[in-house]
């Protein structure tokens, strides 16, 4: 018959490796939270973080609602883009509401400005982890986040360029969207939208000039 | 003749006395699958009596959730929109397709007047960070009874 101190001793590998085996989930998973505050926050560096180089865009921005009473128009912004948490854009024509022009639209990290020269200016904090974009269509991100849906296809085009197409039933609507974007960096140069075969959004970059981190 | 300029006369002034109720035409997005808003307004003249700013939102499979950001009622002083009341941000809610309207009642306005909102919606998590972005600015504008949209993404 074997003693209960007989038992311990000989159990006592087993307790040795559980422990460590704690440890090392412990440490693997301090240092991955770590890695998740540090990415968060902004610690580190910055810039091999971030998708895009910094640059200026003037896009065009044709869609149904943009015009009077719901109808077509067209508003052109220009952008200028330093990261993901530091960027401007600037109305420069509105068809529909030419007092609006100039309205500007900034993001610093900290905080959102959203200043109208008719209805004043709007000021919204943001924490470190969170975060805005330059347009709904303008997501950093080195392939457009549309490419991750499913369904959606992504082919190769001619001069470095890519073409992400993504079909999806809305209600009754059948809804085609297609982001085309520079493969070197990830940049969409332009957007279409169709619904049930009409062209409803178009969006085009009439200018980029890129810039240097 | 002079009963013909008294019945004009009366019926101008009965003209004048009698209210013009009125919707806003809808601000949506193109398609539209993520916002429609509107004004339910009664134009009193002088002023306008809103009964109900209404909204909706919705989410596809990029945005996770939608909120009002906010809204606002508008009046002008002649040079320039003065903010007679405004509301911040309401509830999120994960609706993948529209599932009715939401709505703000009640409140005077001296004219010209306008009501205007944003609403917010939340991707997370598919790429590289969770991020908000924004309808543009859905404008209504009372006093002439339209609406436009202005402004972009960024919220």
């Amino acid at each position: 018959m074997r003693s209960k101190a007989l038992d311990f001793t000989s159990r006592l590998p087993g307790f040795v490796a559980a422990f460590a085996a704690a440890v090392g989930v412990t440490a693997t998973l301090g240092v991955a939270l770590l890695l998740i505050w540090a990415h968060g926050s902004g610690v580190g560096s910055a810039a091999a973080d971030e998708p895009w180089p910094p640059f200026v865009m003037v896009y065009r921005d044709t869609a149904r609602g943009y015009g009077p009473n719901g109808s077509m128009g067209t508003q052109v912004f220009r952008l200028d883009y330093r990261d993901s948490r530091h960027f401007r854009s600037v109305l420069l024509e509105h068809s529909a509401v030419p007092e609006a022009v100039g309205l500007t639209q900034t993001f610093d990290g900290r905080q959102s400005t959203f200043a109208d020269p008719r209805f004043g200016v709007r000021v919204t904090p943001y924490a470190p982890h969170e975060r805005t974009v330059p347009a709904d269509w303008l997501v950093p991100a080195q392939v457009p986040p549309l490419a991750q849906r499913p369904g959606a296809t992504t082919v190769r085009l001619a001069s470095g360029l890519a073409l992400v197409t993504h079909e999806a039933i809305y209600g009754a609507r059948r809804v085609r969207t297609e982001i085309t974007y520079r493969e070197l960096d990830g940049i969409p140069i332009q957007m279409v939208e169709s619904t049930d075969g009409d062209e409803t959004r178009r969006v085009e970059v009439v200018e980029l000039r890129l810039g240097s981190r | 003749m002079f009963a013909l300029a008294v019945g004009l006369t009366i019926t101008a002034l009965l003209m004048s006395s009698i209210a013009f109720a009125g919707t806003t035409p809808q601000t949506c997005d193109s398609v539209p699958k993520y916002y429609c808003a509107k004004v339910e307004y009664v134009d009193q003249g002088s002023y306008v009596d809103v009964l109900y700013r209404w909204y909706w939102g919705a989410r596809d499979d990029g945005a996770t959730r939608w909120q009002r950001f906010w809204m606002a009622d508008w009046s002008s002083d002649g040079s320039q929109w003065v903010l007679v009341r405004s509301w911040g941000e309401g509830l999120w809610y994960d609706n993948y397709l529209f599932n009715g309207w939401h709505a703000i009642p009640s409140g005077t306005i001296t004219q010209p007047a306008a009501v205007n909102l944003r609403i917010r919606f939340e991707n997370c998590c598919r790429d590289f960070l969770p991020y908000f972005w924004c309808s543009p600015q859905l404008d209504h504008y009372l006093y002439n009874n339209t609406s436009a949209q202005v402004g972009t993404g960024t919220c």
